[in-house]
């Protein structure tokens, strides 16, 4: 589904992603994961179609595709999704309207109708219970004056709704206590199917525990140092990233 | 100049204060580019104008409650040379009064309309709550016709101890006129009054919106949304005077400028020596939407009392790039996420409004601007 070769990206002047390789496919969970200031963000930035960001070298295909041609809502109506480290607050846009809007410029995209507003409801306000989420947060503006862990678990409703193909989670468990987490862990296996591919991008190897990744990347000064099975992210917990990065350096 | 001397004259008979308004108006003489609160206004547009007919006569509709009728307004003074030519063209003015204890359920609706080509109005109100009352009224400045013509108004709002006043403006005239509009307010005890300003139309569309302060804890908020497209020139001009302890004010002041469209607000807060206890909050946030488009905006405080709480902060920047991203990360196209923000921003200012039937009116006229990029369809 996904096939970055030799990836290289610069903000400005300065090189940050210095040559990845990575291939995703349909069914598939990967986990990205790194100290900080690896790349890993960038590398979720740049997948999602932000500005700011240069390609220098290298390539990435999505569905044999060439991803880069893309605008970001292109991205978006072929199928890919990032869940924000820092969802943005909008005050003034409803959460509801977003997701209509985005629902069903993605349904024309494909040539599907668009949904009715009974329709659309019923499908979100399931989601939102999914979410425990209360109905109050519809009305309300895009992530407006939500908590930390209410972002994240809206994010995770917008997914749920949008029924990505490809779903990026950018630091999802970055400042969720343990019950939000469990809410947000379980949100995100609710969409584990064999047509569906995960990258999570994560610091901490606690996300993991509630969604369990096929593959482990270790992201470390722009390049994949080491890629392995969900033992492999035990391992860093137990180790930290030192014994990697050092190994890198030596090699 | 000329053109508004020959409107000047096609009245048959002037009254005796109309030809001393007259000679007043010629005394002060028309603002210049170099007069400081005219600076960005573009009055040569209106100068170099023609005008053929003087509309003098407009009919008010008559509300329960409230008392409507045409006087005389004999002598005035003032400084400000379209007051005067206000009078000059016009011997009568409008008074509303709403007596004590009277609340008006219904809003009132005083549509200010020129017809004919190239044609100037010059309607004078004078609106009057008694203690304990309560009002809202919607002043609207448009034509039946897509022509040329300028509306010169003027305005005088008194709001009795207790008295409650929601005061709309509403500016849009079509694109080849004029809108110079003055509103002098002087608050009571108590008192609270409620203006917003909408200057979305015109060629040139200027208020200048004056408020007295006057009885403790009464309380003045303004608010205005200028949306200048095209080569619209969009200004207003605010000047809260505290000239008692304890009263408050609150400014929102929203602007967006696109194309070559330009925007101004000057914003003057005068706490006075005696004003303790004064708090006075001013925001004037614009958007900036193309690179030819213009924000002028002037915060201006001056305090001479202590104990007083005051704040204001001018911004002039561009949509939010993050907001942006995000919005079209989901699947929206950047030109509807554009109009998307720009529209939250609009609506920010327009849900001030607690008439609900004006504000959907607001919210689709501005949304309609956009050319239903963004209709919502939930």
């Amino acid at each position: 589904m996904l096939t970055i070769k030799d990836l290289h990206v610069n903000v400005g002047d300065k090189e940050i992603l210095k040559g990845i390789s990575l291939q995703v496919n349909a069914g598939e969970v990967h986990a990205v994961m790194g100290p900080n200031g690896s790349g890993k963000s960038t590398l979720s930035q740049v997948l999602a179609g932000r500005d700011g960001y240069t390609v220098t070298k290298g390539s990435i295909t999505y569905n044999g595709k060439n991803l880069l041609d893309w605008s970001p809502e292109e991205r978006a109506r072929e199928g890919i999704f990032l869940a924000l480290q820092y969802p943005v607050e909008i005050p003034g846009v409803n959460n509801v309207y977003l997701l209509k809007a985005g629902l069903n410029a993605i349904r024309k995209h494909r040539g599907l109708p668009e949904l009715d507003a009974f329709e659309f409801l019923t499908l979100v306000k399931d989601k939102m219970k999914l979410m425990q989420m209360d109905e109050s947060f519809l009305s309300r503006g895009v992530n407006e004056g939500f908590s930390g862990g209410e972002k994240k678990r809206n994010e995770i409703l917008q997914m749920a709704v949008l029924q990505p193909q490809l779903a990026l989670l950018d630091e999802t468990d970055s400042g969720l206590d343990i019950d939000a987490l469990r809410i947000v862990a379980n949100g995100v296996n609710s969409l584990r199917s064999k047509d569906r591919a995960i990258v999570m991008v994560t610091h901490y190897q606690r996300l993991l525990d509630y969604i369990t990744p096929d593959h482990v990347h270790v992201l470390a000064g722009g390049k994949i140092v080491k890629s392995g099975d969900k033992s492999l992210a035990l391992e860093l917990e137990k180790r930290g990233y030192d014994w990697l990065t050092a190994e890198h350096v030596a090699a | 100049m000329n053109s508004l001397r020959a409107i000047f004259a096609v009245q048959v008979a002037p009254a005796a204060e109309q030809r001393k308004a007259w000679e007043l108006f010629n005394q002060l003489g028309l603002p210049a580019l170099r007069d400081e609160h005219w600076k960005y206004t573009q009055l040569h547009r209106l100068y170099s104008q023609s005008f053929a007919a003087l509309q003098t006569t407009q009919s008010l509709p008559a509300a329960d409650g409230v008392v409507i009728r045409q006087v005389n307004t004999g002598a005035f003074k003032t400084d400000r040379p379209f007051i005067a030519l206000n009078h000059a063209l016009n011997a009568q003015e409008w008074l509303i009064e709403v007596p004590d204890n009277m609340e008006i359920r219904q809003p009132l609706w005083l549509n200010m309309m020129a017809g004919g080509t190239s044609s100037i109005i010059a309607p004078r109100l004078t609106i009057k709550l008694g203690r304990n009352s309560k009002l809202t009224v919607i002043e609207r400045y448009r034509s039946n016709a897509e022509s040329m013509y300028a509306s010169i108004a003027v305005t005088h709002v008194t709001v009795g101890e207790n008295a409650r006043l929601e005061h709309c403006r509403l500016q849009d005239a079509n694109r080849a006129s004029f809108h110079i509009g003055s509103i002098d307010a002087t608050i009571g005890q108590h008192g609270r009054y409620v203006n917003h300003y909408f200057n979305t139309g015109g060629s040139v569309g200027r208020l200048d919106v004056n408020v007295q302060l006057q009885g403790a804890e009464a309380y003045a908020e303004l608010n205005g949304l200028q949306f200048a497209t095209g080569n619209q020139v969009l200004d207003t001009h605010s000047r809260i005077e505290h000239c008692v302890p304890r009263a408050r004010s609150s400014e929102t002041y929203h602007g967006i400028a696109d194309e070559r469209g330009q925007v101004v607000f000057n914003g003057k807060v005068l706490v006075h020596k005696h004003a303790i206890g004064t708090d006075a909050q001013q925001s004037s946030r614009n958007l900036l939407l193309s690179p030819k488009a213009e924000i002028d905006t002037k915060p201006e405080l001056e305090i001479y009392a202590d104990d007083v709480k005051c704040s204001h902060g001018a911004t002039v920047g561009q949509l939010d790039s993050n907001a942006l991203f995000y919005l079209r990360s989901r699947g929206i196209s950047e030109q509807e996420a554009r109009a998307l923000l720009t529209l939250a921003f609009a609506d920010a200012v327009i849900n001030k409004v607690s008439l609900d039937s004006l504000r959907e009116d607001l919210t689709q006229q501005v949304h309609a601007r956009f050319g239903n990029k963004a209709e919502p369809s939930v």
